[in-house]
Formats: C-alpha cells, sequence, structure tokens
C-alpha cells in the first residue's frame, strides 16, 4: 500500500487516475460477493449467522462505548477549555 | 447509504449463489483472491498518494486533533478486548481484527475473510455496518452523554465521508477539520491493525 502510495504521488501529473476510485469500488464489490459465496456455501456459518449477528453486534457497543469513552477524555482534557 | 446498500446487495447476492452452489467451488480459488487483495492495497495507496487535498490537510493538523484518532483506536480496541472475554469462540487478537475495522467495512470484512475465515469475516462486515448505522443514528445521545467529539469516534473511519455530513449537523463546524483527518489517519490504520491482528 505504501508503495501505491508513492507511485500516486509520482504520478500526480497525469489525469488519468481519476477511475481508481471506481475500480477500487468495483474489486470491493467482487471481494464482498466472493465473501458471500463462500460464505453460502459454508453449512456452518449460515446455520449460525444469528449467533455471529449476536457477537458482531457486542464487539461493535464494545467498540462504540470504548471510544465514545476516550473521545469524552480528549474531550475534556484538551477541548473543552479552548471553548467560549 | 446508498453505498453501503450496494454492498450489502453484492455480499447477499453471494450468499444466494453459495447456497445455490452455481459456481464450483474451486473456481476463483484463495490464491486469485490474495493477489486481487494486493492489487487492492495498491490501488488504495495510489488514491492516497494521488490525492493533493489529502495529504496537505493531514500537514495542516495540529497536535490536539491527533489525539482524537488515538482515542479512537484506544477506546475501540479496549472496549472490543473486553467483550472478547464474553466470546470465547474467538481469541482476543481476533476480536480486535474485527474492531480495527473502525466502519470500515468492505476492506476489513475482505481481509479478515483472507486470513481468518469466511465466519469471522462476516462477524467483521456486519459489526462494521452496525458501526456506521450506530454512528448516524445515535449522533445526538453521543454528542449529550460523551461531549463533541465522541460523534466523530464512534463514527471511526467514516468520518471522513458516510457519517461527515450528521457530525457537522451535531458537532459544529469547526469540527469539520477534526473529522476529516480523524477520517483518514483512522483510514490508514485499518490495513495495517487488521493484517496485525490477524497474523498475531
Amino acid at each position: 500500500m505504501l508503495f501505491g502510495v508513492g507511485v500516486g504521488i509520482l504520478l500526480r501529473s497525469t489525469p488519468k487516475l481519476k477511475h481508481t476510485g471506481k475500480v477500487i469500488m468495483v474489486v470491493i464489490y467482487a471481494l464482498l460477493f466472493l465473501l458471500g459465496k463462500e460464505a453460502g456455501e459454508d453449512d456452518r456459518i449460515m446455520s449460525s449467522l444469528d449467533t455471529l449477528g449476536v457477537q458482531a453486534l457486542l464487539l461493535t457497543l464494545g467498540a462504540v462505548v470504548g471510544s465514545a469513552l476516550c473521545a469524552k477524555l480528549v474531550y475534556n482534557l484538551f477541548f473543552k477549555k479552548h471553548e467560549g | 447509504m446508498k453505498g453501503s446498500l450496494i454492498i450489502i446487495g453484492f455480499f447477499v447476492l453471494g450468499i444466494i449463489v453459495g447456497l445455490g452452489k452455481v459456481i464450483p467451488e474451486g473456481f476463483l480459488s484463495e490464491q486469485i483472491s490474495t493477489y486481487v487483495l494486493y492489487a487492492l492495497m495498491f490501488l488504495v495507496g495510489v488514491t492516497i498518494g494521488y490525492d493533493k487535498e489529502l495529504l496537505r490537510s493531514l500537514r495542516k493538523t495540529n497536535w490536539r486533533i491527533l489525539f482524537v484518532p488515538l482515542a479512537t483506536i484506544v477506546g475501540t480496541l479496549g472496549g472490543v478486548a473486553l467483550v472478547s472475554m464474553l466470546l470465547p469462540q474467538w481469541t482476543m487478537a481476533e476480536s480486535m481484527a474485527v474492531g480495527s475495522g473502525f466502519g470500515y467495512y468492505s476492506l476489513s470484512s475482505i481481509f479478515i475473510t483472507q486470513y481468518k475465515g469466511a465466519a469471522l469475516g462476516t462477524i467483521a462486515l456486519m459489526s462494521n455496518i452496525m458501526r456506521e448505522i450506530i454512528a448516524l443514528l445515535a449522533t445526538p445521545l453521543l454528542l449529550r452523554w460523551f461531549g463533541r467529539l465522541a460523534p466523530i469516534s464512534v463514527a471511526g473511519a467514516t468520518s471522513m465521508d458516510t457519517t461527515l455530513p450528521i457530525i457537522t449537523q451535531y458537532s459544529g463546524r469547526d469540527y469539520v477539520l477534526i473529522a476529516i483527518s480523524h477520517g483518514i489517519i483512522v483510514d490508514l490504520t485499518v490495513p495495517f491493525l487488521v493484517t496485525f491482528f490477524c497474523s498475531v
């Protein structure tokens, strides 16, 4: 990826690259399709989709509460006093 | 929101194809998808390097702003690590790989599928989509309970695109630049942190 960053900087003068964003989206769609296909073929995943969903929700809640608490800390330490 | 629907659409389409076993299983083997993944990483890098504004706005940020992505990363990984104790099926590192998506569901779930299989990849996809939805819906509450930076941190990597309008609306215009640079920095850490926690 860092290699790509370097190439991107070098290629700035060429206007052709405007389309890389679209190429990336197409590749991502294709890979997500494959993820779906792999999950669909796997009977264990399909039969436990609800438990996977519950696990995903728990992890999300942990991530949300954790990041919100740290954001509150940073806000109180560094940002609050700069406001009127 | 349209983007998310298209993404889920492709995933669901894949599930249907997989259930019907329309495409033989050997087709598009794992090796090919590894190379496609490398190509994808390269392209993501190219767009970052190509965008002058992106790097310039990173350079303009002052040191205070850097604490916001740090809070997001530390808070997310800490929260996910705690939750992982409730999930004996997955190791703490695997749970942290899911958390390291920071709402960037397309890229992180693809990576995790590659390294850890489709089950954890599916969790990553669902979890990171949920994170974006929570950021979109709960911003007013987050603001009231946790201050102006919380909507940005919870939005994770999406704070520079899909959730930026709502952050602007609630946290205020002064926080737009913070939200954008936060999104860029968190976004950049996703591939590194996800692969790191997958290989631990």
